[in-house]
């Protein structure tokens, strides 16, 4: 792992999720042969327009490193949301790990999908 | 945020032990010796037989610390080799007489590799299970035994688990059907009190890095009945009484030697280790969702194999980095192969690749186990947070 993957190993304050959450949209993704696992929750921003981020996973280091920096690479907008390519480009992912790294893609679009069928609170 | 411990520390004694100072010492006064780096079979000149006198004393004090006599031990480059020449040894020169071999799934790779490679050449190999705890099911050997039987091979403590068989009922089994018997012992030298002929074993494998001495150096014991019943396979010198060709790595067998020496001289450390062993597990079980891989009796003090629910086991091990120790999982470049011995005893997948196997050894401290067990919690309690919630409906 490189050294920002370590870092944000280490934090993961994104699986911290907000107290007495209000509405929110999540998805679920599961991958039995890694044994990996991973929530995206997508929260209302109190006081603005914007959507917050999180997630939970059980996974190796370098797929819960790749959760974390979505999260923190959003910016309030699913428009904001990475990409797996840069995921994998940012934290080095070893290729042998990079499909696990669209289990994230893949719920991404998913909230994506639930986020265009009614904004949060509706 | 996940704090991890400010220095390593090493609980991968069952891996391998760092080198005692005495082991050091001894191999580096062979290396800087006048004459010792003569060949222990160059007995027509001094320094020759200045090496082999070496060696005779080496081989004496090594063989009186596995209960063995000089004459049956065979030096070989590790307990690896040793099992290979035991297993391909026996197996080959009684191939008349039958084709049938009996071993137990959780064995180490050193004797079910080769096992596989005599299955490939015709012998039949039967794999006895084990119960949950990883002790061999009673009977399971007696009922296996067939007329065409040669050889049966049974590891005395398992290196994972450190679970003890009990090899003195299977080789009473093993004498009474003609069976010959060999008994990998990598992981019981050093930690067991050893003692091969009263084992009544016909061979038995045991490696010097296993007990703080240097790596690329391990013996066999051949029970003097036994060794005209056991094929070489390598050929050169005919060193070892022909068992083994090769030059003798004389300053290998001087570390080899020192360690088997110091083995006497601990007879408090066994007691440390236990206490050591209760401090570490104590501090392991504080947390819910731990269970313990192994037999809780029969079993050496020195690992403590346990599984953790609710974690990844990659994760885990990574969240543990300053610890060094091993997980249940061997890893290659692509996927991760649960455990096959914690598999053997009935874990799922998911706990047997949870698992992590702490070695405790000589040099290991009172601080040294506080600060697992600190980094333990720490990463088990980051990793179960980061994972909760994740079977939750839409809330």
């Amino acid at each position: 792992m490189n050294a920002l993957a370590t870092r944000l190993f280490d934090s993961l304050n994104c699986a911290i999720l907000p107290d007495s959450p209000a509405v929110c949209r999540s998805a679920v993704m599961h991958d039995p042969g890694s044994h990996s696992a991973l929530r995206f929750f997508a929260y209302p921003d109190r006081g603005s327009e914007k959507i917050m981020l999180r997630f939970r996973a059980s996974a190796c280091p370098d797929l819960l490193a790749a959760c974390e920096l979505t999260c923190r690479m959003s910016t309030g907008s699913p428009e904001s949301w990475p990409a797996a390519d840069d995921l994998i480009r940012e934290l080095d992912i070893p290729i042998e790990k990079t499909g696990r790294i669209l289990l994230i893609e893949d719920a991404l679009n998913d909230l994506r999908r639930q986020l265009k069928s009614g904004p949060i609170g509706q | 945020m996940l704090s991890r411990a400010s220095r390593t520390v090493y609980l991968d004694n069952a891996a391998t032990t760092p080198p005692a100072p005495e082991v050091v010492e001894a191999m580096c006064a062979w290396l800087g010796s006048d004459t010792l780096y003569a060949n222990a079979s160059s007995v027509n000149h001094q320094p020759g037989r200045t090496a082999a006198a070496a060696v005779a004393r080496a081989r004496a004090d090594i063989a009186a610390s596995l209960g063995a006599r000089p004459d049956e031990l065979v030096f070989t480059s590790g307990a690896t080799e040793a099992n290979n020449l035991a297993l391909f040894g026996a197996a080959r020169y009684r191939r008349d007489e039958g084709r049938h071999i009996v071993s137990v799934r959780t064995e180490h790779k050193a004797v079910l590799d080769p096992l596989k490679k005599l299955q490939s050449e015709g012998y039949e190999v039967s794999w006895l299970d084990t119960d949950a705890s990883g002790r061999l099911s009673d009977g399971a050997l007696a009922r296996t035994i067939r007329e065409d039987t040669i050889l049966a091979s049974i590891m005395l403590v398992n290196n994972e688990t450190g679970v003890i068989q009990d090899i003195p009922a299977a080789a009473e089994i093993c004498q009474k059907n003609d069976v010959s018997l060999h008994v990998d012992a990598a992981q019981a030298y050093g930690k067991l009190a050893l003692d091969a002929r009263r084992l009544g074993v016909d061979s038995l494998s045991v490696s010097a890095h296993k007990i703080y001495g240097p790596k690329g150096v391990g013996a066999l014991f051949v029970r003097s009945e036994f060794a005209p019943r056991l094929e070489p396979i390598l050929y050169g010198g005919g060193q070892e009484r022909g068992l083994r060709a090769g030059t003798l790595a004389g300053h290998q067998i001087a570390g080899f030697q020192a360690a088997a020496l110091a083995l006497a001289n601990d007879s408090g450390e066994l007691a440390r280790i236990r206490t050591l062993r209760a401090r570490l597990l104590a501090g392991l079980f504080s947390l819910d969702g731990v269970c313990l891989n192994g037999h809780e009796d029969y079993c050496v003090p020195h690992i403590v194999n346990v599984s953790v629910t609710g974690v990844h086991g990659e994760s885990l091990l990574h969240a543990m980095e300053p610890v060094a120790l091993s997980s249940g999982s061997a890893c290659n470049s692509a996927s991760r192969e649960p455990s096959y011995v914690l598999r053997a005893l009935g874990r799922s997948d998911a706990l047997a690749e949870s698992s992590l196997r702490f070695g405790i050894g000589r040099f290991t401290t009172d601080e040294d186990i506080d600060e697992a067990v600190q980094q333990f919690r720490a990463a088990v309690t980051h990793l179960r947070a980061s994972g909760d919630l994740l079977e939750d409906e839409n809330s």
